[in-house]
């Protein structure tokens, strides 16, 4: 059944592109998203009661990487959240973007995203998780980029890639080191870790940079809101309820694992809450429908990673709560914004005009959730979120200004359209598959503070799994209180914020730029120009394409590499002589005279008689040293190889003193150096036997199994005849080369 | 003998490098041929030097000779050679084409792919 839903989406990302090429109507196509909400739903009561639902398939055992999938509480939310807001994307999708040439590979990559994500929140194996994890982040890519002609959008694209990978990357460490600490790949196999030690403060630090990264926290950020460069249906699926959860949802499991880890905790908490008061502060700022909404997504995103450091029973019961609201009231403004830049033709806050009545009407209910104002399902959590926070000073103050800030967006999102004294443009109506989700979540977010006690028994699974030890029932009112005072108060400072939101947009426009060049944003371009120019600097020094300097370069490392190892690992060879006969002391002073007769002569002639000469000598030395065959073929080659040099080379220029003195020294010595450690590994064969050689038996089997007495002769033509076939071969293609390129003349092709 | 033998290999190696690292075309075909010759010889000395008996078996008690020499590191060579020969050839005639076209011998001023 878990596997059904993973294969889902992916069949339909195959389907999809036949599918919407032959012009049938894409919203059909919800339905695959639908089957998985469908099929998920029917585990509801198993999840709720904390029967776990697990499935195990092996993948590839020896290194424990299984598809071992798993349902709990936090999963089966998430699950359902994937599935029933893709749904309405799908739906939405089809109709807002519908008529687009690219229409088919949008809906393939929505459609492997949302496989991915499946998989990732099923998915109980760390390895496995990974994989998923990966996924999303390509499919991602691919969906931010799905404008691609755009500079802008391609900017974006390859930004959020190399941030959530580059985590991604972190993670994998991380994870393998949590790994190895537990014994176990299983999440659902894990315990509390109640030792401290560096191992274990690394891998929490690892695991972050991958969470922080895919969730967008402190100082990861900056890609979020440049992922608005996407299309909105995907603004509003991955960028708000899915995707980026992940990094939230990842935590959210390991918050057990890593209870008692002041580290995790201190980084968790205070990351998040930088985060949170962050993204209010600068989706104040914005003027940008979209990127207004995506700094509030990353305030949302700050607000859940806070909660789950902050480790108590109203933060874990918090944390449910706003999970569901945000991604509720979030998917519905993101599909809201696609609507309203379709009928005010801008997405400028400050230049919108007015707005249908039906609308608006859908975005005050949405924006409504967002401020958390009783009794949506977001002033429960805020309440729960403010008592969450009541352990430090800082944090509630922290938490209020968010809240006010938060207030503030929230009313000028519905304010600005209302009093826009602009002129109407012809509007046209949005069909129902645009209307469905916005309207279906904006009344959920809001009516579920009302139906609260539907959420409770999902909420109390899901903060049990935690580690949270009390129930807290979930409650538009837990009486008078310091909390419900600070709400109450944040509303009134959030509405006074909200009526200076025009005037102060001067100011905002100001401030706007200076965050950009003092952020964590710009610390992202300097190290990726930084990168870049690096990588231009040592390509122009290493790839410089004068061949000599590579190969003094490999001929440098290779000898000092080698040279080195010998001289570490084994030792000086010794030099012994033996007895010498005079012939043999003729041979080699014949050859070592013709090879620097040939480097010294200045014509060319000489030199390649003296290389003819090196050449015969070896033949000579293979003779005496019982090599008959070798000595023949050597003198064969040598003699060819003369009659081709004399015939080629004559006809080109003659030698000239190209380099300069200095460089020949120096070329000098690294050849003197490559030789002396070829002298030296010559020593030490040697000196010693290392193995034995296997020539025993080609001397036995070369009559009896060969049916020849020459041994070398055997073993070329019978024992590694099909070596020789490939050195036939090599030889036929050298002639191919050869006759082609003297035959073959541009002017007669 | 074989510890002689390693000092000219190492001689021949240097000279070849050198030969190789000049900037005439011509003379890097050379310090080709030299290091054939040398990386040939290296396999030759590692087997172990030995003289007066060849791999051949004796025509009637088909029995090899006392301390035969290792013809597997011949066969090894003899294909070494051989292979040498065919790049040596293409080589040879790559470099004639390339002056031909580039107009240059010299190696620093083929650095470039466009002409």
């Amino acid at each position: 059944m878990m596997l059904t839903s993973i294969a889902l989406p992916f069949i339909a990302a195959a389907i999809a592109p036949v599918w919407l090429r032959r012009g049938l109507p894409g919203s059909w196509l919800a339905l695959f998203p639908l089957a998985v909400f469908v099929l998920n739903a029917g585990l509801y009561s198993q999840a709720v009661s904390g029967m776990e639902v697990s499935a195990h398939y092996p993948w590839v055992p020896s290194i424990g990487l299984n598809f071992t999938l798993y349902v709990d509480g936090l999963r089966w939310l998430m699950l359902t959240l994937i599935s029933g807001i893709g749904t309405a994307v799908v739906l939405y999708a089809s109709s807002y973007l519908a008529g687009h040439k690219d229409l088919h590979r949008f809906f393939l990559w929505l459609f492997v995203f949302m496989g991915a994500m499946v998989g990732l929140v099923l998915a109980d194996n760390l390895l496995l998780l990974f994989v998923f994890w990966e996924l999303t982040s390509i499919a991602s890519y691919m969906l931010i980029g799905f404008t691609h002609e755009s500079e802008k959008s391609r900017a974006s694209a390859l930004q959020g890639l190399l941030v959530t990978v580059g985590g991604g990357l972190a993670l994998l460490a991380g994870m393998i080191m949590l790994g190895q600490q537990q014994q176990t790949w299983l999440i659902s196999e894990m315990s509390l870790i109640t030792e401290h030690s560096s191992w274990i403060n690394a891998a929490i630090v690892l695991i972050l940079i991958g969470t922080f990264t895919k969730s967008a926290q402190f100082p990861f950020q900056f890609w979020l809101p440049n992922a608005m460069a996407a299309p909105t249906p995907v603004s509003a699926y991955l960028h708000s309820a899915t995707m980026v959860k992940a990094g939230v949802f990842l935590m959210a499991q390991l918050a057990p694992v890593f209870a008692q880890q002041s580290l995790w905790l201190t980084l968790v908490t205070g990351a998040g809450a930088i985060t949170m008061l962050l993204g209010a502060w600068l989706a104040y700022l914005a003027v940008d429908l979209k990127k207004i909404l995506a700094y509030t997504t990353v305030t949302a995103l700050g607000i859940l990673t806070m909660l789950v450091g902050l480790n108590s029973d109203y933060a874990f019961f918090a944390f449910v709560t706003f999970l569901v609201a945000h991604a509720l009231y979030k998917a519905s403004l993101f599909m809201l914004a696609g609507i309203i830049e379709h009928q005010a033709h801008t997405r400028n806050l400050r230049h919108i005009r007015p707005l249908p009545k039906f609308t608006l009407a859908v975005t005050a209910v949405a924006a409504w959730s967002l401020a958390g104002i009783a009794p949506a399902l977001g002033f429960i959590a805020k309440e729960l979120l403010l008592k969450a926070s009541a352990t430090s000073g800082w944090l509630t103050a922290m938490v209020f200004a968010t809240a006010a800030l938060t207030i503030a967006v929230a009313v000028s999102l519905v304010w600005q359209p209302w009093r826009s004294r602009r002129q109407v443009k012809e509007q046209h109506a949005e069909p129902w598959q645009q209307w469905f989700g916005p309207v279906l979540f904006s009344s959920l977010a809001l009516l579920l503070g009302l139906g609260a006690p539907l959420v409770q028994p999902l909420a109390n699974t899901i903060a049990e799994q935690m580690g949270a030890n009390n129930v807290i029932e979930l409650s538009l009112w837990y009486g008078l209180s310091p909390a419900l005072a600070l709400s109450f108060a944040s509303i009134v400072v959030g509405i006074g914020l909200a009526a200076l939101w025009r005037k102060n947009r001067v100011l905002a426009a100001k401030l706007r730029l200076i965050s950009r060049y003092t952020g964590t944003e710009r610390l992202y371009e300097l190290l990726l120009a930084g990168n870049l120019s690096f990588a231009d600097w040592q390509t122009r020094v290493l790839q410089n394409g004068y061949l000599g300097r590579y190969l003094v370069l490999i001929i440098a490392i290779t000898t000092l590499a080698v040279t080195s190892t010998l001289l570490s690992q084994y030792g000086l060879p010794s030099f012994q002589f033996d007895a010498l006969e005079p012939y043999e002391v003729g041979m080699l002073f014949v050859m070592l005279a013709s090879t620097l007769y040939a480097i010294a002569s200045r014509q060319r002639f000489a030199a390649i008689i003296a290389l003819g000469a090196v050449g015969f000598v070896v033949a000579l030395i293979f003779i005496h040293f019982s090599a008959p065959d070798l000595g023949i073929t050597q003198v064969l080659v040598e003699t060819l190889t003369v009659l081709l040099l004399v015939l080629v080379l004559l006809k080109l220029p003659g030698f000239k003193n190209y380099s300069s003195r200095g460089q020949r020294l120096l070329d000098a010595v690294v050849a003197c150096a490559f030789g002396l450690m070829m002298t030296l590994l010559v020593l030490a064969t040697q000196e010693n036997h290392w193995a034995d050689s296997i020539a025993h038996y080609f001397i036995e089997h070369s009559y009896s199994l060969g049916f020849g007495r020459n041994v070398v002769n055997v073993i070329l033509v019978d024992f590694r005849a099909l070596d020789t076939l490939g050195e036939i071969f090599v030889l036929a293609l050298a002639a191919m080369g050869v006759y082609s390129m003297i035959r073959l003349r541009r002017s007669r092709l | 003998m074989s510890a002689l033998m390693a000092v000219a290999i190492g001689i021949l190696f240097a000279a070849s490098l050198y030969m190789m690292l000049r900037r005439s075309i011509v003379k890097l075909v050379m310090g080709l041929i030299l290091l054939s010759n040398a990386a040939n010889l290296v396999i030759f000395t590692s087997a172990g030097l030995t003289s007066g008996a060849p791999p051949l078996l004796d025509k009637v008690t088909k029995e090899a000779p006392v301390g035969v020499a290792d013809p597997l590191a011949q066969a090894l060579i003899l294909t070494a050679i051989v292979i040498a020969f065919g790049v040596l050839a293409f080589s040879v005639v790559l470099i004639h084409r390339a002056h031909e076209v580039v107009q240059t011998d010299d190696l620093d001023q083929m650095k470039d792919t466009d002409q």
